[in-house]
């Protein structure tokens, strides 16, 4: 993915048990966060009207 | 060559090994072929083989039943093994035809040197491509005008067959993944817009997925509306997510015959992209699709030594 351009934070996978419910919850605060702070997507694959 | 597929072909439709021959008939326009199903021995005399049989003939036998034989090049034969691989059919409802394939003529570069001038008549001749046409008569060395594909073919012979029906090639000379290494080493913002050029090209109309002898999907991710993967629109953002999608679904699993840019009708190369994950597939799992039936494809199977940098702890 940051091959086309998506910067990498946004991208991610995890291995969580169905009965890890608190890690599941902990992993999405955590992405949620980070890709908050990168802030809109820019570039090809932003929002429309956005891309620069 | 020609003479050989014509006679092997009529041969197991006589013994009754074989009830379709599926091959290359004469097109309607010249550097044209089109598939031909052959029944009867009348059909299979119009098989043909020259340097514009380029479709891969592999997507046809998916789901066919009865006994089928099929004309095939290495890429062709290479889809086979990939496509049995994954259970659409079984060794021995086929009979394989295996072509050595010296590669299969570019229309489009051909159509460079034609600049607009009709073409009536083209015919191969030792190493040369001869083009005619009203009031004109030229020659181009073939190598110029092959596909991008053949021109860096490693796999020119058919990997599985029952019968070769000419000598073998020697695979060309090129390096493996020149232009994804080119992509590879542009920066960032080179290769978004090295991308946004490309997706700008393209219109939705899914003539890749549709030659491809790997997507074969009964509901593709692009068509699905409920929930709906990916917008519907050419913005080349979208474009992008389908293109990217479907690369991501042939990881270890295209065998690169090309048919994705040559259905293209806007010369969209989308190959490059699924390359890159082929070479990443390659480098880190060791796997490439379609060379021995015998293997076990990277999705299928599970090390723990494989590497997993991508896992969030």
């Amino acid at each position: 993915m940051s091959f086309i351009g998506v910067e990498e934070p946004r991208v991610g996978f995890a291995w969580i048990s169905a009965s890890e419910g608190a890690q599941f919850a902990d992993t999405i605060r955590s992405v949620t966060e980070e890709v908050k702070a990168l802030g809109p997507k820019k570039g090809l694959l932003g929002k429309r009207g956005e891309a620069s | 060559m020609e003479e050989k597929i014509r006679d092997t072909a009529n041969a197991l439709l006589a013994d009754g090994t074989v009830e379709l021959v599926l091959g290359y008939g004469p097109g309607t326009v010249p550097l044209k072929t089109t598939p031909l199903f052959a029944r009867t021995a009348p059909e299979a005399d119009q098989l043909v083989w020259n340097a514009s049989c380029e479709n891969n003939l592999a997507k046809f036998l998916i789901k066919r039943p009865g006994k089928i034989a099929v004309v095939a090049k290495g890429c062709d034969s290479r889809a086979l093994v990939a496509l049995m691989r994954e259970n659409q059919f079984k060794r021995d409802q086929i009979f394989i035809i295996g072509v050595p394939c010296s590669g299969m003529v570019d229309r489009r570069k051909v159509e460079k040197v034609l600049q607009g001038r009709g073409l009536l008549l083209a015919t191969g001749d030792a190493g040369q491509l001869v083009l005619e046409g009203r009031g004109f008569k030229e020659s181009v060395p073939l190598a110029d005008c092959l596909h991008d594909t053949c021109a860096s073919c490693r796999y020119p012979n058919p990997v599985l067959y029952d019968v070769l029906v000419g000598d073998e090639v020697p695979a060309k000379d090129a390096p493996k993944y020149g232009a994804v290494e080119a992509l590879e080493w542009m920066s960032a913002g080179e290769r978004d817009a090295y991308f946004a050029g490309e997706m700008q090209k393209c219109i939705r109309c899914y003539a890749c997925r549709q030659a491809c002898p790997m997507c074969y999907c009964t509901e593709c991710f692009a068509d699905s509306t409920r929930p709906a993967w990916i917008g519907k629109t050419n913005d080349p953002g979208d474009t992008l997510l389908f293109h990217a999608g479907r690369a991501y679904h042939l990881a270890g699993r295209c065998v690169e015959c090309g048919a994705c840019d040559r259905a293209c009708p806007m010369g969209v190369n989308q190959l490059l992209l699924i390359r890159k994950i082929k070479k990443d597939v390659e480098d880190m799992y060791g796997y490439e699709a379609g060379i021995r039936v015998e293997d076990t494809p990277a999705l299928s199977t599970f090390k723990p030594d494989d590497p997993q940098a991508f896992l969030k702890e």
